[in-house]
């Protein structure tokens, strides 16, 4: 208990916010190719669900309680896309996906709709991205946000034919170029980012969004070009995938993006597939997170005249100040060890301690910093 | 949908006091933690990365080369933030403001004994960390008289004794009164047994070969700070006839020796010797109950779309215009009570089955859902406590 209180004033107190980054590698062996079967796409990594609507994919086979979750990944297109239709696998699967994704991320117009993703973050007009593919980074890996303009992704864009890791080609970095500064506020989740093709300007093309808050990737389907998809699928999608390595250009091109595989994929694979389609693709991927350090430091003076003497009982002997050495001239000496924080109604609210006790008479001052961090 | 207002009666807030089990295994210098022994992955021969016995404290870097691990950075700014390992004189001079401190996963702890002769004195490293502990060993001396730091029993600043540290996080607040339980084996031989059976942190002897048995049974060989995590080992009696090699030490076995090997930089330690130490941690859980209640002739229908007969609803849409939206209040709902006869409908009866609840808070915003396990049928003459409990 202590037996002298001082106020702290306004100007004692200050509040800081610091921002602890951690560095996120992840390779693309580890999201296909170490645990998975020789075509890459079932491993014991790779966490499927019967309800088929996203895959979730661990930095370790997940039954062990060692693993990790990285990411999940599904895939979907507007209701408004060309490649809606009712005969179409999954259809309504992969338009729930769109709809969820998109009023979560890009909100609602005054019509009460659903807005799609707009190529440039511009809402009022422009270019949509339809068809997508969602990296939902766990929460684990990005804590309190990703940090802006550390997003790389290197993918092959352009597969020949699907027999990972022969015949991926078209390598490319997407990333958050210069989201440091040019980041859009425009969503109801947050602050997001624009990923380009390229860093040098001008940065290549716009080919999806990465929400730094809520942690996702939206990219658009169109990136891709080639063959595409679930190297080891069902029969009807190996057949979609040796269309391409036969040369041919596809029954839906021109629809998502110019032709390619990813149009039959879209089309005709469960989402499942579709997110294989994605893994087997990936060659490198990484970010920087950040957690937001909140702080509030107090200053607690103690001027030449205050906390010179202490209740503690062993600090008398025989009513004589016992540091003081029998000396009755000597000043007051007194060691503080603990710095108690109060409410107004002197109730100990926080109790900071010292490494070491520090010696306290009238010919010094101490000023103790006191930081909280929440 | 209905809200209903939890009453103050409704929502308790608890606290569960969870004891995990604790088991450390101690042989040729090392240590062992819960029978686990090291994971073999892809990229590396050791997936967690730490050492064996040892817990990591993020669990990040499973099973990544060493290219490509994860790893933390802050940038140096006016806040005096820095991360572990960084010294004070190193953030002064070391880095320029705007420069990035890089630091390491992954970070572990594990048990660790700490050996002292006698009259270890007060000098660093050695001597001060007993000497550190001389305040709380005193605090605890209500409970025993074997915590004071300086008595008839022993004076803790001159005699030979052993510290093993145990870290909090493989215990979380305080380490069990009761089930501390300390074995000593000699070739698979159980030669002591410490165990603090009065509950005051005494370990006293229990158990034992004859020849322990005669030099200390019953006494006590040291005592434990249940929530600082440390055992003090002063027991100085033999417990064996023959001398073992104990890595700064080659002697008869006492209980000082024990744990010898853990993490104290002694790699030759006799094979034969081993050490188990078992004890329960104690974890506390804040929890958060909220009692549900489903009142009688309440909850009785439901907005969703299916609850509603199709047929009613197209012969009779809602009237619309440019003034007015009025919902038809003649729409028949779809009678979802089944009939145990067979082409026979039921009567009509108000019946909904409950498949989730939300909970929202004052500005009715969603902020949990409680799902069932299988829908209840809910009907007028029946009524339901839900019974939520949330971690927090």
């Amino acid at each position: 208990m202590a037996n002298s209180f001082k106020t702290i004033l306004p100007e004692d107190v200050a509040t800081t916010r610091t921002l602890l980054h951690e560095a996120i590698p992840i390779t693309g062996t580890i999201v296909s190719g170490t645990y998975t079967n020789a075509a890459r796409t079932a491993g014991a990594n790779i966490k499927t669900f019967t309800h088929g609507m996203y895959e979730a994919v661990y930095d370790y086979p997940y039954l062990s309680s060692s693993a990790n979750h990285i990411f999940d990944i599904t895939a979907g297109y507007s209701p408004n896309s060309s490649l809606s239709g009712s005969d179409h696998v999954q259809n309504a699967k992969k338009i729930n996906i769109y709809n969820q994704m998109a009023q979560v991320l890009v909100g609602y117009d005054t019509g009460s709709n659903i807005q799609e993703f707009d190529l440039d973050g511009n809402l009022g007009g422009g270019a949509k991205f339809k068809e997508c593919v969602f990296v939902n980074f766990a929460r684990l890996l990005t804590k309190d946000e990703i940090k802006k303009d550390s997003f790389r992704l290197k993918v092959f864009t352009s597969a020949t034919f699907m027999a990972p890791p022969t015949g991926l080609g078209g390598l490319k970095t997407i990333g958050d170029y210069g989201a440091q500064t040019t980041y859009l506020t425009n969503s109801p989740s947050g602050e997001y980012g624009l990923l380009y093709t390229s860093s040098a300007a001008p940065k290549g093309a716009i080919i999806g969004h990465l929400y730094y808050q809520a942690g996702i990737a939206v990219i658009t389907a169109s990136m891709f070009s080639g063959a595409f998809g679930d190297p080891n699928g069902p029969s009807v999608t190996r057949a979609l995938a040796a269309k391409d390595a036969a040369g041919a250009t596809g029954t839906g091109a021109g629809t998502a993006g110019g032709g390619g595989q990813i149009v039959e994929q879209l089309t005709g694979s469960t989402i499942t597939q579709l997110a294989n389609g994605l893994r087997v693709t990936i060659n490198d991927l990484d970010f920087n997170n950040t957690t937001e350090l909140n702080s509030t430091i107090y200053f607690c003076r103690a001027n030449n005249t205050e906390f010179n003497y202490s209740s503690n009982s062993t600090y008398l002997s025989s009513s004589q100040i016992r540091v003081k050495g029998n000396n009755p001239l000597a000043n007051p000496v007194s060691y503080i060890t603990t710095v108690g924080l109060y409410s107004p109604d002197n109730e100990l609210l926080a109790v900071a301690k010292l490494s070491e006790p520090l010696k306290k008479s009238p010919t010094n001052e101490l000023t103790l910093r006191v930081r909280l961090d929440y | 949908m209905p809200y209903y207002k939890f009453k103050k009666n409704e929502i308790f807030h608890n606290t569960i006091q969870a004891h995990p089990a604790v088991k450390f295994d101690i042989n040729d210098h090392k240590v062992f933690y819960n029978n686990l022994n090291i994971q073999s992955g892809a990229f590396v021969n050791n997936v967690t990365q730490t050492p064996v016995g040892a817990l990591s404290l993020y669990e990040l870097n499973i099973d990544r080369p060493s290219t490509s691990l994860i790893y933390p950075f802050i940038t140096k700014e006016g806040n005096f933030e820095a991360l572990q390992g960084v010294s004070k004189v190193d953030y002064e001079t070391a880095y320029q403001y705007g420069d990035v401190i890089v630091g390491s996963y992954p970070l572990s702890a594990s048990l660790t004994r700490e050996r002292f002769i006698a009259n270890h004195g007060n000098l660093n490293p050695t001597g001060s960390h007993v000497l550190a502990l001389k305040n709380t060993l005193n605090y605890y001396t209500p409970l025993s008289n074997h915590y004071a730091f300086s008595s008839s029993l022993g004076d803790k600043k001159i005699q030979e004794l052993s510290l093993l540290y145990v870290p909090s996080i493989f215990y979380g607040s305080t380490i069990k009164k009761g089930t501390v339980d300390l074995k000593f084996y000699i070739s698979g031989t159980l030669v002591g047994r410490l165990q603090d059976k009065y509950y005051n942190g005494e370990l006293i002897q229990t158990d034992g070969i004859p020849e322990a048995q005669t030099n200390g049974s019953g006494s006590v060989a040291g005592v434990i700070l249940y929530t600082e995590g440390i055992i003090v080992l002063t027991g100085s009696w033999d417990l064996t006839v023959n001398s073992y090699d104990f890595g700064d030490v080659t002697r008869k076995a006492d209980w000082i020796c024990f744990g010898a090997g853990a993490h104290d930089g002694n790699t030759d330690v006799t094979p034969s010797a081993s050490f188990g130490m078992e004890f329960e941690g104690t974890n506390y859980i804040q929890t958060l109950t909220m009692f549900a209640h489903a009142p009688k002739d309440n909850l009785n229908y439901t907005t969703n779309h299916t609850y509603i007969n199709y047929d009613s609803y197209q012969a009779k849409k809602p009237i619309t215009g440019s003034k007015q939206y009025s919902e038809n209040s003649e729409i028949e709902l779809h009678n979802t009570v089944s009939s145990s006869f067979y082409d026979y409908d039921e009567k009509f009866k108000h019946q909904t089955f409950i498949n989730k609840i939300g909970i929202y808070d004052e500005k009715k915003n969603l902020i949990a859902v409680a799902n069932l396990a299988t829908p209840i049928k809910k009907t007028g003459g029946r009524d339901f406590t839900f019974k939520l409990k949330l971690d927090i």
